[in-house]
């Protein structure tokens, strides 16, 4: 198994407000991590400085053992980076078939194409013409982890997915991550619902402040009463 | 009141309509897509008028071939202006100032240089062979080289939506008007993009300024003119919006054309329409 991400004592800033301090972290191949913390603990920030939006200013980010701290995120979005933001930024005005289909990647190749995407969520079948600013939060969900599959990512980054959703999305959200997981998909999430981590992640890291405070497996983490009431609001 | 009077009106008021379109078009693509509002866009206007003058004039190619050959180059100094210059304004906290300044200054530049290469008087672009008479339908008389501009704006419609809704850069494009990070994180190179849609706008008023010098003649000055008119047309259909624009260039050139018919002394209300 080979290490898809590593990310090596970054610092990043916005403006002179220092966000990350040395944070380290790395996803093997076919894993799931978490990355865990309170809000404005560094999450986002985190996935921003990984895939470009916000590089940081010193340290290193590896993918697939290419450095890519100074590309421009579709360079790095070329390169098998999928990123599923907090805010799901659905192409409003566009169809829910325009969105998906901006989600291919010409010339990266996999088994995802709008067929099966279709096939995986049923929901989206129905939805196709609709106007991406017309689905409900769930569906806009939905549809944003679909469109970053389209592109047939190596690595899929999803930035707190069950944020803001009714418990019967986060059930479906959670059995489609597990069902990622099985087709061997590596994905670093980040959450702060305890309970969808757990039932999901391999390993996790917990940030508080822009620090790693924590990095273990999932049982270690079951097992770290403390760390939860300290850093998680449990 | 006479049909063909009627007729002939409709008929001209498209020809007035597809000119602000062509223009109006670039001008509200280019603010749509990349975000600025290039006040330069009549000045590629003028220069393509301009370079299908002396393209026709000294290499006494045909019409279209100096069509074809000014609007790209316009294009490719459209392009130019974007990667050298603008490009460098984006996302600045003062970008709305720069912008104004940055366009509004190469009104200057491309006037002066219109003026050094080509002086300061009239230029004149024949009509295309073929096209130069009139032709009769019914008991209306009409410049047949009006239907010429109004065929090409017509293609240039069906042409623009087709890519616009069912080509990945036409997608490309309107995405780019919602959210351009976003873009980015699906791989899209959006520089490039924004560089490439900067320079079929600017080609597409280049192209406009040819088609226009054989009704009216080139001077220097026309981008001022031109851009007046294509604003107008442009905040009328929505600034942005590519069909609104249409939709706004057709209200005004047919108003125009009746008011003007029917109501003379309003005519120099109208008159730096057309
Ligand atoms: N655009 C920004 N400008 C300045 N500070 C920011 C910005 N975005 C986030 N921050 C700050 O960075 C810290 C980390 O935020 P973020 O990464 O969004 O946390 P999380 O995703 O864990 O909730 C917070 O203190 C937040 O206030
Ligand atoms: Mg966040």
């Amino acid at each position: 198994m080979g290490r898809v991400l590593e990310v090596v004592d970054i610092n990043t800033f916005y403006g002179r407000s220092h966000v990350l301090f040395d944070v380290n972290l790395s996803v093997e191949e076919g894993q799931t991590v978490c990355l865990m913390g309170r809000n404005g603990a560094g999450k986002t920030t985190t996935f921003r400085s990984i895939i470009g939006l916000n590089p940081p200013r010193n340290g290193d980010i590896r993918f697939k053992g290419i450095s890519c701290r100074r590309l421009p995120p579709y360079k790095i979005a070329r390169m098998g980076i999928g990123f599923v933001p907090e805010d799901r930024r659905i192409l409003d005005r566009l169809t829910v078939r325009e969105n998906l289909e901006l989600g291919h990647i010409p010339g990266r190749k996999g088994e995802w194409d709008l067929e099966k995407i279709i096939d995986y969520f049923p929901i989206l079948k129905d939805l196709q013409d609709r106007v991406g600013g017309t689905l409900s939060g769930g569906e806009q969900q939905i549809l944003a982890i679909a469109r970053a599959l389209m592109g047939n990512p190596d690595l899929l980054l999803l930035d707190e997915p069950s944020e803001g959703l009714a418990p019967v999305i986060v059930a479906f959200l959670k059995d489609f991550v597990l069902k990622l997981k099985e087709s061997k998909t590596t994905i670093l999430l980040s959450e702060q619902n305890v309970r969808f981590a757990s039932a999901v992640s391999d390993w996790v890291v917990v940030i508080d402040k822009g620090h790693v405070v924590f990095s273990g497996s999932i049982d270690e983490f079951q097992a770290s009463e403390d760390v939860k009431k300290k850093y998680l609001a449990v | 009141m006479d049909l063909s009077f009627i007729f002939v009106q409709i008929i001209s008021g498209l020809t007035v309509a597809t000119f602000l379109f062509l223009v109006a078009s670039g001008l509200t693509l280019i603010f749509g897509v990349v975000d600025v509002f290039n006040f330069a866009h009549g000045s590629f206007y003028m220069l393509g008028a301009y370079l299908g003058y002396q393209i026709i004039s000294y290499w006494h190619v045909n019409f279209w071939a100096a069509l074809f050959l000014a609007s790209i180059w316009v294009g490719i100094l459209g392009m130019a202006m974007e990667f050298f210059f603008l490009r460098r304004i984006y996302g600045r906290a003062e970008e709305g100032g720069f912008q104004i300044l940055l366009t509004y200054s190469f009104i200057l530049i491309i006037d002066d240089v219109v003026k050094m290469i080509w002086g300061t008087e009239y230029k004149t672009i024949e009509r295309p062979a073929g096209f130069s008479g009139s032709i009769k339908i019914g008991s209306a008389i009409l410049p047949s080289y009006y239907l010429v501009i109004i065929i090409i704006g017509l293609l240039l419609v069906v042409l623009s939506w087709l890519i616009l809704n069912h080509t990945r850069p036409g997608k490309i494009a309107r995405a780019s008007a919602i959210d351009r990070e976003m873009l980015g994180i699906l791989g899209v190179n959006v520089p490039l993009t924004m560089t490439t849609v900067f320079g079929i706008a600017t080609a597409l008023g280049g192209m406009s300024g040819i088609l226009a010098a054989p009704l009216r003649s080139v001077t220097p000055g026309a981008g001022i003119e031109v851009i007046i008119d294509s604003l107008i047309v442009v905040v009328l259909g929505g600034m942005g919006n590519f069909w609104g624009a249409w939709v706004g260039a057709l209200i005004i050139g047919e108003v125009n054309s009746f008011a003007v018919a029917y109501v003379p002394k309003w005519a120099s209300l109208f008159n730096y329409l057309s």
